[in-house]
């Protein structure tokens, strides 16, 4: 008798097997559905043929972040967020490590050594530090050459906010050029920790990650600081602008 | 076999049936879902301005007497825009911390 047709006499058990049968469905879905991102071989020692696969997985997900980076760089230059000077900068990083990892792949694949394919392998992290070294640092240039630009224009409106400021009601002048001052302050918190900024870049390579990690970890903690501080006082700047505007709106 | 058993039996199919369909829909589902994340990021981001709005770090600012104002109120309007960006990038580099840790993971 088949389990079906046993469990088609008893509904008892029909009920609990179909329970369990969703349970083990629910659990098993998400779990394939991710699978992808969340990839964990464990290959033989002597399996070249799994370290070469799970090493062009690897690549494939660096390969394609770098793309995502580069594609945003492309985006913001297109918006004229950052200079091409600012964007080939980038891109040239970008390259590099693509070509690098395309150059790894070619190595990996033809390798017929397991030692060989694993140690290949091991170069896509050691080596490359793609996700932990290059793309935090790339990201956060990109967000600094935005924010030097953002300053630069807000730092030009100067003349136009004192223009209109000028023209304004007796009675509003005052609490307007608290504004204003706050505006020019705020711009030169952030000027102040440009050249902060500029200066950890050098610092954070997958050199100093694998092998100078706390000179690494202490130069990534002051680059954050900065943009932080930076990120604050454009935000601040803006509201300040946005208030003189909102005052002087319709006189 | 009865007419009943035989009953059951339909039952018992079409239940997995329907068991299998849903799930499999699910699936396809979070796979879109994610899927259409990613794309609505990426087109948000290249199409939050307008050609009005971009940045022009070399234009020449310029007031006049009879319509400064306005002409505060659209540089406001441009500012905020571009300070959104400046969000958007910010939260690009948390999002490459949260990355982070995959260079740590397991190695094969």
């Amino acid at each position: 008798m088949s389990l079906l047709t046993r469990l088609g006499h008893n509904p008892q058990r029909f009920v609990i097997f179909t329970i369990l049968s969703i349970v083990a469905l629910a659990i098993l879905v998400p779990s394939t559905a991710f699978a992808a991102t969340n990839s964990t071989h464990t290959c033989a020692q002597t399996d070249t043929q799994c370290f070469i696969t799970a090493g062009d997985q690897l690549i494939v997900l660096r390969q394609a972040a770098l793309t995502t980076l580069s594609g945003k760089v492309i985006a913001r230059e297109n918006q004229h967020l950052i200079s091409s000077d600012q964007s080939n900068v980038l891109q040239s990083d970008i390259s590099t490590n693509q070509s690098g990892l395309a150059a790894l792949k070619s190595k990996l694949d033809a390798e017929t050594d397991p030692k060989a394919a694993r140690q290949d392998v091991v170069n896509i992290f050691f080596q490359f530090r793609i996700f932990a070294v290059v793309l935090p640092r790339d990201y956060r240039r990109l967000y600094l050459d935005i924010a030097v630009n953002v300053d630069i224009k807000l730092r030009s409106l100067g003349p136009k906010v004192q223009d209109a400021i000028s023209k304004a009601p007796a009675g509003e002048q005052a609490q307007l050029n608290t504004l204003f001052s706050d505006y020019k302050n705020q711009l030169s918190t952030a000027e102040s920790q440009f050249d902060v900024a500029q200066a950890a870049f050098p610092a954070l390579t997958p050199a100093n990650f694998n092998y100078n990690r706390s000179t690494y970890q202490t130069t990534l903690s002051n680059l954050d600081k900065a943009e932080h501080t930076i990120h604050t006082a454009l935000k601040q700047a803006g509201n300040d602008l946005h208030q003189i505007a909102q005052i002087l709106k319709g006189k | 076999m009865t007419w009943i058993t035989k009953s059951r039996k339909r039952s018992v199919w079409l239940l997995l049936l329907i068991t299998l369909v849903l799930s499999l829909s699910l699936a396809a589902c979070s796979e879109h879902v994610n899927a259409s994340d990613t794309n609505t990021s990426n087109t948000s981001n290249s199409n939050t301005f307008s050609q009005q709005q971009q940045y022009q770090p070399n234009q020449p600012t310029h007031s006049s007497n009879t319509n400064s104002n306005t002409n505060l109120q659209s540089t406001d309007q441009q500012v905020q825009s571009i300070l959104g960006q400046l969000d958007s990038a910010r939260n690009d580099v948390n999002s490459s911390n949260a990355a982070s840790s995959q260079d740590n993971g397991q190695q094969p």
